[in-house]
């Protein structure tokens, strides 16, 4: 594939040499020399100085022949112009899009960029993660007709959970036990019969947008 | 003019709440001036899709934003192309 | 001054045949090796590995005579035709996988708006090359 990125920030370089490695045509466009420099040192050829929500930019780029757009700039309102111009006028087939909060999610969605990526959550939903703040956390929406969440659960060590099977607790409906990880290792076999142990990290789907009845289970 | 009709706002034309702040929903025609492209139109954009303010203006400097924000039905002002025009029309009357 | 090999990349101007013979005449001994090389530049509208046909033409007609010219000298003569999306970068990698001592080329049209200005490929390999510079002005 034909990849061409909009910012050689941290995000856009990282983005950059995981599709190089895995044999992408890359092309990065950014206007700060310093930075596409040591991009340059870093990939190679593969830098286009420039304003990306020019259309000369965008052109030189490549852009025309470009299967994904990525603006991972730090700037959400030129992110959001350079994946418009690359989706009307160079007809690139997906475009994505970085964002640093909530704000301008449910706009840009509106105006047909493919994927609008909120990197605050993200990154917030993994250190909500590694420090377990939350006992529950959302991993996942999964968009379907009947609206699911993907969850993970991490059992507490003063949960009255330990030492019984996912079988033995009652659980809403519409709530399924995928895996259980477990220091590291994934169990995924008969897992309504495992027992439970603290530190366990429970992953299941669930159709219950109110995640307050299995926090109450689960302490 | 009454000084008195004009009110200033110090915010964001790009954030919600900012714009939630000036009463956006009551608002007849809202033009955005800055001078960033990309700011006008997220700005514009947003006043007309989330907001429904049906008569934006948008002033851009760059002619393929022009053709582009056009077609999504944001009325341009492209001032590079009346700064040039007013250019070649006092270079003719000399 | 010892040059044992020397890369001279070429594009079809006239001063090309003078700065060959000028690395022919830098070069130390008959085993010293000459490396030149015609570069295409591909827009990024097109795939790196598109065919050109009349541009390889044109760069292969330009290697030959440029090759004829070197053998009087009696050095290794390389010549090669290569595609890249950015000249000066691909004479500064040639360079250092060749391992080469020098890289002699010329200045293009450095004249801009009536002021000297140093044109783009020569900048950057002036930059970023890791060998001596030998440059030629007509």
């Amino acid at each position: 594939m034909n990849i061409v990125i909009f910012g050689a920030t941290t995000l856009g370089r990282s983005i950059a040499e995981w599709l190089l490695n895995d044999w992408h045509e890359v092309s990065i466009i950014d206007n700060d020399a310093l930075r596409l420099k040591g991009t340059e040192d870093q990939f190679g050829s593969i830098i286009i100085e420039g304003d990306a929500t020019h259309q000369a930019t965008l052109s030189l780029a490549g852009t025309s022949r470009a299967d994904v757009f990525i603006a991972a700039s730090d700037s959400e309102s030129e992110n959001m112009t350079s994946c418009q111009m690359a989706k009307e006028l160079f007809n690139v087939k997906r475009t994505m899009c970085v964002v640093y909060s909530d704000e301008n999610i449910s706009l840009f969605q509106l105006l047909n960029i493919d994927s609008v990526i909120n990197a605050t959550a993200a990154s917030l939903r993994f250190i909500k993660e590694n420090l377990s703040a939350d006992l529950i956390i959302s991993l996942m929406d999964i968009p379907s007709s009947t609206p699911a969440n993907l969850i993970s659960i991490r059992i507490h060590q003063d949960s009255e959970t330990i030492g019984k099977t996912l079988s033995d607790l009652n659980f809403p409906n519409g709530f399924s036990i995928k895996m259980i990880i477990r220091s590291g290792t994934v169990i995924e076999n008969s897992v309504d019969k495992t027992m439970l142990r603290a530190n366990d990290q429970v992953v299941a789907i669930t159709d219950s947008i109110n995640l307050d009845e299995l926090k109450e289970l689960f302490q | 003019m009454h000084s008195d009709l004009i009110v200033g706002f110090l915010g964001d034309a790009t954030l919600s709440d900012d714009l939630k702040e000036i009463e956006i929903l009551d608002t007849d025609l809202f033009i955005a001036t800055t001078n960033s492209d990309s700011i006008n139109a997220l700005a514009v954009q947003k006043a007309k899709l989330l907001f429904g303010v049906d008569n934006v203006i948008c002033l851009i400097s760059d002619v393929s934003k022009q053709k582009l924000y056009e077609r999504l039905g944001v009325k341009i002002v492209n001032y590079s192309e009346i700064i040039i025009e007013s250019l070649i029309h006092s270079s003719l009357e000399n | 001054m010892d040059f044992s090999s020397i890369l001279v990349p070429v594009s079809g101007s006239s001063s090309d045949k003078h700065v060959v013979e000028l690395a022919c005449k830098l070069l130390n001994s008959s085993d010293s090796h000459l490396f030149i090389l015609y570069i295409i530049e591909i827009n990024r509208s097109l795939p790196i590995d598109a065919t050109l046909t009349p541009e390889v033409a044109r760069g292969d007609n330009i290697l030959k005579s440029m090759e004829t010219l070197a053998e009087k000298y009696n050095h290794q003569v390389t010549a090669e035709l290569l595609q890249a999306r950015e000249v000066g970068y691909a004479i500064v990698q040639e360079a250092n996988r060749k391992k080469v001592d020098g890289i002699a080329m010329t200045i293009p049209d450095s004249t801009k708006f009536g002021r000297f200005e140093l044109e783009k490929t020569v900048t950057y390999v002036l930059k970023n090359a890791g060998c001596k510079i030998v440059l030629w002005n007509d």
